[in-house]
């Protein structure tokens, strides 16, 4: 008899385990990668329904083609690459995308010493080109490395790489005149 | 030592860790030695450092104790929707047949056996028995202006692909990789679609 699932197990692991017919290996996954799965959510679709409806939706279509998953990419990659597909249609369906600077949770949440300065980001990054600041959102809210961000986008890591490069110097060209730059407007 | 310009130009390397040792080092030595272009790599540094703490609000334990159970109701639900519309599916296309079939037999009524030889004589003369290729032509043209088998089926796989798409994740297949429509649909959003 095999053993339960165990939260130490690798994704592999339980994906495997799932594979032989452990439902609860699945659950785990879920547990594991729900927060960021939501998260992500967020961000692209500014709003906790929405966040929700893709994270539960993108969680249902992994149960559903888990059993032709072959791990030629990990479970966590292809699994994010779910949600952003699922976000954009979601976007596109609604026909207007929710700017990274007018997300709602941007908008509001506690004054802390450094709100000013990250409205100033989030206003930065929103005005970059979206190629720029998708792959940027890939990069660095997702965490996810070049060679992810490459799988899921179906680009090349040096694409994936320059473009990125390209966002962090276009950045760095709109943050100057939010802080060094205030004299020169006064 | 590089000039100014060219260690900004390498700043985004440097951030992301995809700088050589070497590089990485003449870089260094010019940060520590250049207050201009050490205050753009802090900036930008900062800038992104800003963004990975910037996290989504977190909805808390009520939201999380009941994630697990709504999707499973959310999986079976969509297994019995599934199940029926197949069932539906298949039902439409088998009345389709059978509607078929009656129209190909009124339209050629077979030959009755048996009978006396009166009753025989009495009957109509018999329409020609039609080669099967025959046959199935003239069924083809007899249900072109009928609503099409063919159609019908299109439209219920659109119904379903609709309602209930096939079990590969949205244009990803199980191993991530999107079919080249959909693939370009979504490298047309990551890269230069509407952001």
């Amino acid at each position: 008899m095999q053993a339960d699932p165990d939260v130490r197990d690798s994704d592999d692991v339980l994906v495997a385990r799932f594979l032989r017919g452990d439902e609860a290996a699945f659950d785990l996954l879920v547990a594991r990668h729900r927060v960021a799965i939501y998260r992500l959510g967020f961000r692209f679709l500014g709003c906790h329904e929405e966040a929700d409806d893709l994270a539960q939706e993108a969680f249902m279509r992994a149960y559903r083609s888990l059993r032709g998953f072959r791990g030629e990419a990990s479970f966590r990659t292809w699994l994010t690459r779910i949600a952003i597909n699922l976000a954009l249609k979601a976007r596109r369906s609604r026909r207007a995308t929710v700017a990274l600077e007018d997300a709602p949770d941007m908008q509001s949440g506690p004054a802390g010493p450094d709100a000013a300065l990250k409205r100033q980001v989030r206003q930065a990054v929103g005005g970059l080109p979206p190629r720029q600041r998708q792959i940027l959102f890939l990069k660095v809210y997702e965490g996810l490395k070049f060679t992810e961000i490459a799988q899921i986008a179906g680009i090349s890591i040096g694409t994936a790489k320059a473009t990125f490069f390209q966002a962090v110097q276009s950045l760095r060209g709109r943050l100057v005149p939010l802080d060094g730059g205030q004299g020169e407007e006064a | 030592m590089p000039a100014c310009e060219a260690v900004q130009e390498r700043i985004a390397r440097w951030v992301a860790g995809e700088i050589d040792a070497e590089s990485r080092r003449e870089l260094e030595t010019h940060l520590a030695g250049c207050p201009g272009c050490s205050t753009e790599a802090g900036r930008i540094r900062e800038a992104l450092a800003l963004l990975e703490r910037d996290e989504a609000p977190d909805p808390g334990p009520l939201y999380w104790g009941s994630f697990g159970s709504r999707l499973r109701a959310r999986i079976a639900a969509s297994t019995r929707r599934r199940r029926v519309l197949r069932l539906a599916a298949v039902a439409a296309a088998v009345a389709v047949a059978v509607a078929g079939l009656a129209v190909f037999q009124v339209r050629f009524p077979s030959v009755p056996q048996g009978g006396s030889g009166e009753e025989r004589a009495a009957m109509p003369a018999p329409t020609r028995a039609l080669p099967v290729g025959e046959a199935d032509a003239r069924l083809a043209e007899l249900l072109r202006d009928t609503p099409a088998r063919d159609a019908v089926l299109s439209d219920l796989d659109a119904m379903l692909d609709e309602i209930a798409p096939l079990d590969t994740p949205d244009a990803a297949d199980a191993l991530g990789r999107v079919p080249p429509d959909e693939g370009h649909l979504l490298v047309e959003e990551l890269l230069d679609g509407h952001g």
